[in-house]
Order: C-alpha cells, then sequence, then structure tokens
C-alpha cells in the first residue's frame, strides 16, 4: 500500500507543484542553439581515431555504424532522427562516402543489458563502429560505478578484438545532478574507460555544461529542461563532428588518447585519410 | 466459480511476481529470481502459460463452444488487454513527469523509451495507440495483445487442422529467424522487443501441450524420460549463465539468428532451454503444495487475476525504480519496495476474487 501511496502522493504533489514548476522549453530558436552547439562542441572531443572504421571507409567507401542505448531524439527535427542527420552530415562533407546507421537502441537499456546485446548485433549487424549512449539508465538505477565500469571495459575490449570502434557518448548534463555523487561516479566512470582503451567520447555532459554557461554569461539562464532541449539538438551534431573528427582530423593540442581537448576542426575543415598532414589510422 | 488451485496458476503467479521483481533493476532481490540461473527468464513462463489458458477457452474438440461465442470471447479478451495497455503506458508517463517535477530531474523525460512522448507528442502518440511506440519494461502486453488477436486463428486451425497448428507455427518461427523479420518501432526508430513472429511459437507450444493428443499427449506420457533428458540442458545451460561461459556469437555460420542468444527473437538455444526448464519444475509443483500451501495458495490468486496483477505490477515497478533513485536504494529500501510490493499485488488478487464474490 506504501508504493501505492507514494505513487499517488507523487502525483498529486507533482499537480500541486506544476504551477510553479519549469515548464517544458521555452524554444529557443534552432539557429541560435545549433551555433551554440559549435562553440560548445570545441570542448566535447579527444584526439583518438576510429582505425576500424576508417579503414572501412578508405578500402569499401562505405561505413556501418550500429548505434546501441538510448535511441536520441530531436524532436525539432522530425522528418528525420538523429542518425539520418548524422548519415547526412557525413555524406554531404565527405563525398563519395557511403555511411549507414543501425538504430538497436533499447531506451531504458543498463550497461549491463546492452553489453549482453552489442555482442549479438556486431554478429547479425557487421558493423565498422558502434555509437554506444550508455550511463543515463544505470544513473537512475544506481548501478554501482565499479560494476558499471568493469561492464563497460569488458564490453570494449570485445569490441576493439573484434575489430569494431567504438564511441562511447556519456551522461547528459544536469544541473540538478551536478553534484550528484552517484551521477558524477559514472561519468569519471566513463572517462576513465575511454582513456584505458584510447577511445573516442562524444562530451555530451561537457557540451551542454557549455551551453549552460554560455547563457548564464549571456544573462538568460536556461531550464533543466531547455538544457535537455538544446542537448537533443546539438547530439546529432556532435557525433557528426566527433565522427569526422576520429575518421579524419587531427587535434591541435596534444595529451592522452580519449582526452578531453579542444579540437582543429569541424567536418567541414577536415582532412581526407590519405591526405598528408591528416590522422593515419 | 473460483478455480481449485492449481499448476498453471501458481506458476503464473510465480511469473508475475519474478517480473515485478526482475522490472526494479539493481534492488537486492533481484539476483534471486531465476532469470541469473537460467538463459529464459518470467516472460517465456507467462507467455507458454498463457497459451496454456487459452486452450481451457478454446475447450475440447470433442465438446466445441460456437464459433462466433469462441471469437467473441477471444476477441473481447485482446480488446480489454488492448484497453489496459493504453491505460497503464498513460499512468506511467504520468509518474514519469511527475518524478521529474518533483525531483527535478528532466532525465526521467527521458527514460524507458519516454522521451518521443514528451518531446514529439504528435507522432508518439499515434504511435502508442498502434502499440509501435512501447515504453521499456512496458513491452510485454502488446505482444500478449498481438497473440490474443491471433487467437482466433489458432483456435480455427486447432478445430480443423490440429496437427498443423504447431508446424504452422514452427515455419513462422524459422521464416522470421532466417530472415530477420522483425516489428518495427514507430516513431523512434528500431524493432519490437518482444517479436511477436517468434514469440508465439511460445504461445502455440503452451496451447499444444496442454492438450492430451498430439503433441501435449505425447509429452505427457513420456515426461519421466523428458525429465532425465532435460536436467542436463537446465544444469548445463544454467553454470554456462552463471559463469558467462558462451560462445562467440561472431563465430557461428549463417543464418547468425539459428545459433546465437537472444530474447527478441527467442533464439532456438533460449527456446530449448525454456522447455527443459518448464520439463524439470513441471516436477517440482506436487513437492511445493505440500510443503507451502500457503504460498501455493497465494500465488495461485494472483496467477488466477493475472491481468490486473500485471498491470498494477508494471506500475508499482516503475514506483519502485522512481522511489529506489530518490531514497538511494540499499536493503532497506528493497525490503521494503519489494515486500510491500508484493503484499499489494496479494491485495489486488484478493480485490478481484472479492469483487467477483459480491456479485
Amino acid at each position: 500500500m506504501r508504493c501505492v501511496a507514494t505513487v499517488f502522493g507523487l502525483l498529486g504533489w507533482a499537480l500541486i507543484s506544476g504551477a510553479a514548476a519549469e515548464s517544458l522549453p521555452s524554444g529557443a530558436p534552432q539557429s541560435v542553439i545549433q551555433k551554440q552547439c559549435a562553440e560548445a562542441a570545441e570542448v566535447g572531443f579527444g584526439p583518438v581515431t576510429l582505425a576500424h572504421a576508417a579503414k572501412a571507409l578508405r578500402e569499401r567507401k562505405r561505413l556501418k555504424v550500429l548505434a546501441i542505448g538510448a535511441t536520441p531524439l530531436n524532436e525539432r527535427d522530425q522528418k528525420q532522427g538523429h542518425y539520418a542527420r548524422v548519415e547526412k552530415v557525413l555524406e554531404t562533407n565527405f563525398k563519395g562516402v557511403d555511411v549507414e546507421i543501425i538504430d538497436r537502441g533499447v531506451s531504458g537499456e543498463m550497461a549491463r543489458d546492452g553489453a549482453a546485446r552489442i555482442k549479438t548485433e556486431v554478429a547479425l549487424v557487421e558493423p565498422d563502429l558502434v555509437f554506444w549512449q550508455v550511463g543515463v539508465a544505470d544513473a537512475l538505477a544506481l548501478t554501482p560505478a565499479n560494476e558499471f565500469k568493469q561492464t563497460l571495459s569488458r564490453t570494449v575490449v570485445w569490441l576493439q578484438e573484434h575489430n569494431v570502434d567504438v564511441v562511447l557518448i556519456g551522461l547528459k548534463y544536469q544541473r540538478s545532478l551536478s553534484s550528484n555523487e552517484g551521477f558524477q561516479k559514472l561519468r569519471r566512470a566513463i572517462r576513465d574507460v575511454v582513456r584505458e582503451h584510447a577511445i573516442l567520447r562524444v562530451g555530451h555532459y561537457e557540451s551542454i555544461e557549455a551551453i549552460d554557461r554560455m547563457r548564464r554569461q549571456e544573462g538568460e539562464a536556461a531550464s533543466e529542461l531547455d538544457l535537455t532541449d538544446a542537448g537533443s539538438v546539438c547530439l546529432a551534431d556532435f557525433l557528426s563532428r566527433a565522427l569526422a573528427v576520429g575518421l579524419f582530423g587531427r587535434s591541435k593540442g596534444g595529451g592522452a588518447p580519449g582526452e578531453i581537448l579542444p579540437i582543429a576542426g569541424t567536418a567541414k575543415d577536415a582532412k581526407p585519410i590519405d591526405t598528408p598532414g591528416a590522422t593515419k589510422p | 466459480m473460483q478455480r481449485e488451485i492449481n499448476a498453471v496458476d501458481f506458476w503464473r503467479g510465480y511469473a508475475l511476481v519474478a517480473i515485478f521483481i526482475n522490472h526494479i533493476p539493481q534492488n537486492f532481490y533481484e539476483q534471486f529470481t531465476h532469470k541469473h540461473f537460467s538463459l529464459s527468464d518470467s516472460a517465456e513462463l507467462f507467455v507458454f502459460l498463457a497459451g496454456w489458458s487459452l486452450r481451457h477457452v478454446v475447450g475440447r474438440p470433442e465438446d466445441p463452444k460456437p464459433t462466433s461465442a469462441l471469437m467473441h470471447r477471444l476477441l473481447g479478451r485482446a480488446v480489454t488487454l488492448y484497453v489496459a495497455q493504453l491505460a497503464i503506458a498513460l499512468i506511467a508517463v504520468a509518474m514519469l513527469a511527475s518524478a521529474s517535477l518533483v525531483l527535478a530531474n528532466p532525465l526521467f523525460l527521458e527514460w524507458h523509451n519516454a522521451a518521443a512522448i514528451f518531446y514529439d507528442p504528435v507522432r508518439a502518440h499515434i504511435g502508442v495507440v498502434l502499440l509501435s511506440h512501447q515504453l521499456g519494461y512496458f513491452d510485454i502486453l502488446p505482444l500478449y495483445v498481438v497473440l490474443l488477436m491471433s487467437a482466433p486463428l489458432v483456435a480455427i486451425i486447432h478445430r480443423h487442422a490440429p496437427n498443423a497448428l504447431l508446424p504452422i507455427s514452427f515455419a513462422i518461427y524459422v521464416i522470421s529467424l532466417v530472415f530477420g523479420i522483425t516489428m518495427p518501432t514507430w516513431p523512434v526508430s528500431g524493432q519490437w522487443f518482444f517479436n511477436p513472429l517468434c514469440w508465439q511459437l511460445i504461445f502455440v507450444l503452451g496451447f499444444s501441450m496442454s492438450r492430451d493428443r498430439g503433441p501435449g499427449g505425447w509429452v505427457k506420457r513420456n515426461i519421466g524420460w523428458i525429465r532425465i533428458c532435460a536436467a542436463p540442458i537446465v544444469i548445463g545451460l544454467g553454470i554456462m549463465s552463471i559463469f558467462n561461459l558462451w560462445w562467440d556469437p561472431t563465430r557461428v555460420p549463417d543464418p547468425k539468428l539459428l545459433f546465437i542468444i537472444g530474447k527478441t527473437f527467442v533464439t532456438p538455444i533460449r527456446l530449448i532451454q525454456f522447455l527443459a526448464l518448464i520439463a524439470v519444475l513441471s516436477a517440482a509443483y506436487p513437492y511445493i503444495v505440500r510443503v507451502v500451501p500457503g504460498l501455493v495458495s497465494f500465488l495461485s490468486r494472483m496467477g488466477r487475476n493475472s491481468l490486473p496483477v500485471f498491470c498494477v505490477g508494471s506500475l508499482l515497478s516503475l514506483g519502485g525504480q522512481i522511489i529506489r533513485f530518490a531514497y538511494e536504494g540499499g536493503l532497506v529500501v528493497d525490503t521494503i519496495l519489494i515486500g510491500t510490493g508484493i503484499a499489494v499485488l496479494g491485495l489486488v488478487a484478493w480485490l478481484a476474487e472479492w469483487r467477483v464474490r459480491r456479485d
């Protein structure tokens, strides 16, 4: 009975507090959000190459990507999802390249379940690259950070052993969770795995945090839901840029692989693999 | 009139409790449900027993119910399940929205595939009504709706060509595996977590095994040595599950779905393990009744009222996840959640029967 009472209490409290609570995103113009995405993206990626994906592009002019984890959603772009947009951005910027993203996302799936499913999906799809959005369900289910890290590490190693590159899409920035110890431990676990295994991570958290900072500096503090909205809009851009950098680009800075550093440029000015000066896979 | 206590209701009650516990991930008691020692889990058991129960609705071939009455009853049941699915999905969405407001955490709006409902409501609401958009952990009832929608066809084939039913079902299953045919989701791209084209085989197996003739009759006559063969399968695959000793799925021959392990397509190895498991477990029921009759009575009541218990259980498990997050989990919180939740499920079953008795 206590559960029922709690659930109904929760609903009742929501009704009472609803008027005072934050509204759904007020909706900054998409061009403004995209500009902020572009600026925020500068803090998002590290100097890691996607060797197997780059090889697939070089030899087959084709890249097969498997997307696992919660499917990103872009509410402002209703005709195409994030992954369709990522495909389009890459194909537009790199002529003659065929990118196919196969979405096998299960929203709410925890790392342990995703890890088990990735192996099956890799066997079925035979991808060159995996996008793995991970952490949110584990943060809400209070998965211990050690267990989470072990699961991620084992799966990344398995993927590397099978010649599949992986890009981790980490936790989203939530101002209300910026001091939540469990949330931050999982965030650190993702960063540790990225460093230890020299893989690429889309710094979704840092990027949205940067947007939050920009908005504050402009005197327009964004609500949590505004930031969620911005995060959804930006993720496709972040992914496209991360992929472009991992495949073709080079970071200005040095540093360890996977470290969060500013990047040299975006998809448009990245150099193709065989161009002198570009990162060799 | 209330049914007498029986194995089917007992195991269905057990499946409902196990689903409730498993749907609060990371809770302390999750590690004690049979999915941690087994390839298959309570979903297979639930669907198999739904098929078994369908046999009692359809009736015996020597005493057939009028076809129109049968169709009316089966389709009516499917509509009831459909409405129940819509209702619990709507309440779940309200719970997630409430949690996001009260706990000031917008992550809840994106949890369990709810993001489309909040950020793409125009298309997502159409998807919810079409069952092409399903919330995480609220995806077994849509499968059940589809299975019951196809139940009239099962009943007709059973009536006119009973021996053809299982081969037809098996053929659909194999074709789906060989060609990787599945049901797409919309507006969020993906596929149904429970592929109805594959899971229908478990439903039909439950229906067929309940018969005294055909495959069901053969199994009942040979259950002794079937159990002897099944026990090593259960033990062997149980050990492999515990120690994660699985073969590399990338190294199996094509068509890969015939050889890999997957829940969505309920692949053959999982299906074989499940059938072996129920062959072994069916031997345990008489002993369980003797040792813990109160527990059997309690779970059987839940099994007799599976729809309301399942619906309330789904919502309680979501509420449990939210409460766990709010109170930061731990053994005490988990014990309160699981204990209270099971008590509430028992109360729901009791109320459902009390209402019928009163009427």
